[in-house]
């Protein structure tokens, strides 16, 4: 008995030896930095060892996830850009609150960051966050997110180390989600919505639902968790539809960590309307299915440019003196035909070559407003002809 | 000639209650050389003191109720509860009423939680479930009707410092340790655990001293919920997510008996939380991708399951 309870420990710490020792190997495993222009954008994740360039400079990203749709597309593109920058990356995911975005900033600054890019998941924290950074002086950029607090908008805009934050229009994707489906022809509303404190879902919910206030609709809400699951969130759908069988038209305010698949695979064979932010795993299929009549996505161009905006100011070349607020473009799709497109230029990161993303980190503030504002399906598409 | 035994040096239990000493100076020892020196740097070490404060501090209480046997899944329950109404408290009156409302949800939730298990012999499991779905479902309902999360007014950040999270912390270890390990209470308590029968027939007052170890509970979850708050900043419904688990793994990292009885430590506490810690700040230095670092601590989770599982002190495996 005491044989094999020795060999247990033995087996367990041998174990953890290997695994940690790999680990620790697989830190040198990434290729070098591209040192001319001639590296391709899409360069892939096993020729970068799973991580970016081995560069001077390392990034700690913090992100939801890097295996959902939006989370994985972003991971591509920021992989790619951050190889042709000279960037290291070092990821921290499945952090829904304050204090665990916290102690992965600690974390990624101890690995060595020289800056943090972080979607924040509490709005009312971005200023504590950015405090972590400046005590150890780093700089901080914020992507997919606005800062809605007043107290902590004011700070961030006040420290040398906030290098700005970038977010889509979410109120005017909001209205526009309602506009296709009263096109589609639905006349009765449902809202998948999530719980308040996520600036960016509380500005498309807000965004939605004055709009269709304004337009004296009809329509049911059902508040979810942030860190609702994808069975949670279609429990949650059957639910709306179950209370109020005359809904026509759902709109989903979040579709990350799977919710998005799963609804539409629940959606299948009846006549509801489906429209949503983030992108499923198949999306020519998922228009296929029926139901989904449009998606609001291409979001993961998002990260890229708060890459830039960072390396920027890290290298001592900010875009502005003082930190920058950027809006990006969502890219829409209402077809299986547009889901084609898209798949086809966007399946790898390949929106911007070596060569444009080092010409957008010389850019001057004006000239990189311009490039970010020309970001849209047809703008890829017309490249990649 | 009669044989005369010596007492084993290397006895099992020897080897389950130093087994995660040993583990976390493995650990240390490993990132070390692993990085370079990068994980024992001096502003490295405070950074990972600073984040175990919340976890010790929680721990400390939940050693109570694991002691009597009990396992409490509702530690994300209440601190999304009790920081949600003490941070609304605060915003309703603008004065320090944060501190005592926490600490008395904190406080009426363990208790419940006790009540539950004690007066319908309700398991304690499904009890804390209870508990940490009613928690959730009402600090999701306060934040869902806001159009944002809620903060900590300014005047209170000066309370966000590292050595007063220090101080707390070693008060509480030390105040803890002498409450488990030298009074009536703690004692008690583990004597119930391993045997209520036993514990009732030798004249221990069992409901008693149950309420009592859920209120210690209580009070070090109050603590923890404060910690937190003042070091997020805010609260908001996802406030604790992932808290009960992060504790759990943590505890019996450390080698805490999750049979409970008188094999509970407060050192493993300690002890599990730093290992925790000192393993995913390693891996994250290390640019481990965080898929991976997932899988480490599952499997670390499982050994450490195995090994520290007391068989004997359940009367059957199902």
């Amino acid at each position: 008995m005491k044989k094999k309870w020795m060999k247990l420990v033995a087996l367990s710490l041998s174990l953890m030896m290997v695994l940690l020792t790999a680990c620790g190997s697989g830190e040198n495993s990434g290729s070098s930095a591209p040192e001319n222009g001639e590296t391709e954008s899409s360069q892939t994740e096993e020729e970068t060892g799973g991580e970016a360039a081995d560069g001077d400079l390392t990034v700690g990203v913090i992100i939801w996830s890097t295996d959902d749709g939006l989370g994985a597309d972003s991971k591509t593109a920021l992989d790619a850009v951050a190889a042709d920058l000279g960037v290291n990356l070092i990821y921290r995911t499945g952090s829904y609150d304050a204090e665990n975005q916290t102690t992965d900033i600690e974390n990624l600054i101890a690995a060595g960051a020289d800056g943090i890019m972080c979607c924040v998941i509490v709005d009312t924290s971005t200023d504590e966050l950015l405090k972590v950074c400046e005590e150890a002086d780093v700089d901080y950029q914020v992507f997919f997110r606005n800062i809605i607090d007043e107290e902590a908008y004011n700070y961030c805009m006040a420290s040398d180390h906030f290098a700005g934050y970038i977010c889509e229009d979410e109120g005017a994707a909001g209205v526009d989600m309602v506009d296709e489906l009263i096109a589609q022809g639905c006349t009765t509303f449902g809202l998948i919505n999530r719980e308040a404190g996520n600036g960016v879902v509380d500005r498309r919910q807000q965004g939605t639902m004055e709009y269709l206030e304004e337009k004296g609709l009809t329509y049911y809400v059902s508040t979810n968790t942030s860190t609702a699951t994808a069975t949670e969130m279609v429990d949650a759908t059957d639910q709306l539809l179950a209370a109020y069988p005359d809904i026509d038209g759902l709109i989903l305010s979040s579709g990350s960590n799977g919710a998005i698949d799963a609804i539409i695979t629940d959606l299948e064979g009846t006549d509801i309307k489906l429209t949503s932010f983030d992108t499923p795993a198949d999306i020519e299929g998922a228009f296929n299915a029926g139901n989904l009549c449009m998606l609001t996505t291409g979001a993961q161009i998002d990260p890229v440019y708060a890459l830039i905006n960072l390396y920027c100011k890290m290298t001592g070349n900010p875009k502005s003196e003082t930190p920058t607020e950027y809006g990006s473009n969502y890219i829409y799709m209402k077809s299986a035909e547009d889901a084609k497109t898209y798949e086809q230029y966007f399946g790898a990161f390949n929106t911007y070559t070596a060569d444009e993303v080092k010409s957008m980190a010389d850019m001057d503030l004006d000239s990189f407003l311009k490039e970010i504002e020309n970001y849209s399906l047809e703008m890829v598409a017309d490249k990649m002809k | 000639m009669k044989e005369i035994r010596k007492p084993k040096f290397m006895t099992k239990d020897r080897i389950r209650a130093y087994l995660p000493v040993f583990a976390l100076l493995f650990v240390i020892a490993l990132f070390a050389v692993l990085t370079h020196g990068t994980t024992i740097k001096i502003n490295n070490l405070k950074q990972i003191m600073l984040q175990s404060c919340t976890y010790i501090v929680a721990g400390l209480g939940i050693i109570f109720t694991m002691s009597l046997g009990n396992m409490d899944m509702s530690l994300d329950g209440i601190v999304s509860l009790s920081a949600c109404l003490g941070l609304l408290a605060t915003e309703a009156t603008g004065s320090w009423v944060m501190f005592p409302v926490i600490f008395l949800i904190a406080i009426a939730c363990e208790m419940a939680i006790g009540g539950i298990n004690i007066l319908l012999g309700i398991n304690s499991v499904i009890a804390s479930f209870a508990v940490s779905f009613f928690g959730k479902g009402v600090a999701g309902f306060i934040i869902g009707n806001r159009t944002k999360a809620l903060s900590l007014p300014g005047e209170f950040s000066f309370l966000y410092n590292r050595t007063g999270f220090y101080m707390i912390t070693i008060a509480a270890v030390l105040v803890l340790t002498v409450l488990f390990h030298y009074t009536r209470l703690g004692k008690r308590a583990m004597a119930i655990g391993s045997n209520p029968n036993a514990a009732k027939a030798a004249g221990i007052h069992v409901t008693k001293y149950k309420l009592l170890s859920y209120l210690a509970a209580g009070i070090m979850m109050g603590l923890a919920t404060i910690l937190i708050v003042l070091r997020s900043g805010s609260t908001s419904a996802t406030t604790g997510s992932g808290f009960h688990v992060s504790v759990l793994l943590m505890m019996v990292i450390g080698g805490a008996a999750l049979t409970g009885g008188t094999k509970e430590k407060i050192y493993s506490v300690v002890v599990g939380v730093f290992i925790y810690l000192c393993l995913e700040n390693g891996l994250t230095v290390l640019g481990t991708s965080p898929e991976v670092i997932g899988l480490i601590e599952g499997i670390i989770f499982l050994a450490s399951v195995t090994l520290t599982f007391d068989r004997e002190g359940v009367p059957y495996i199902l």
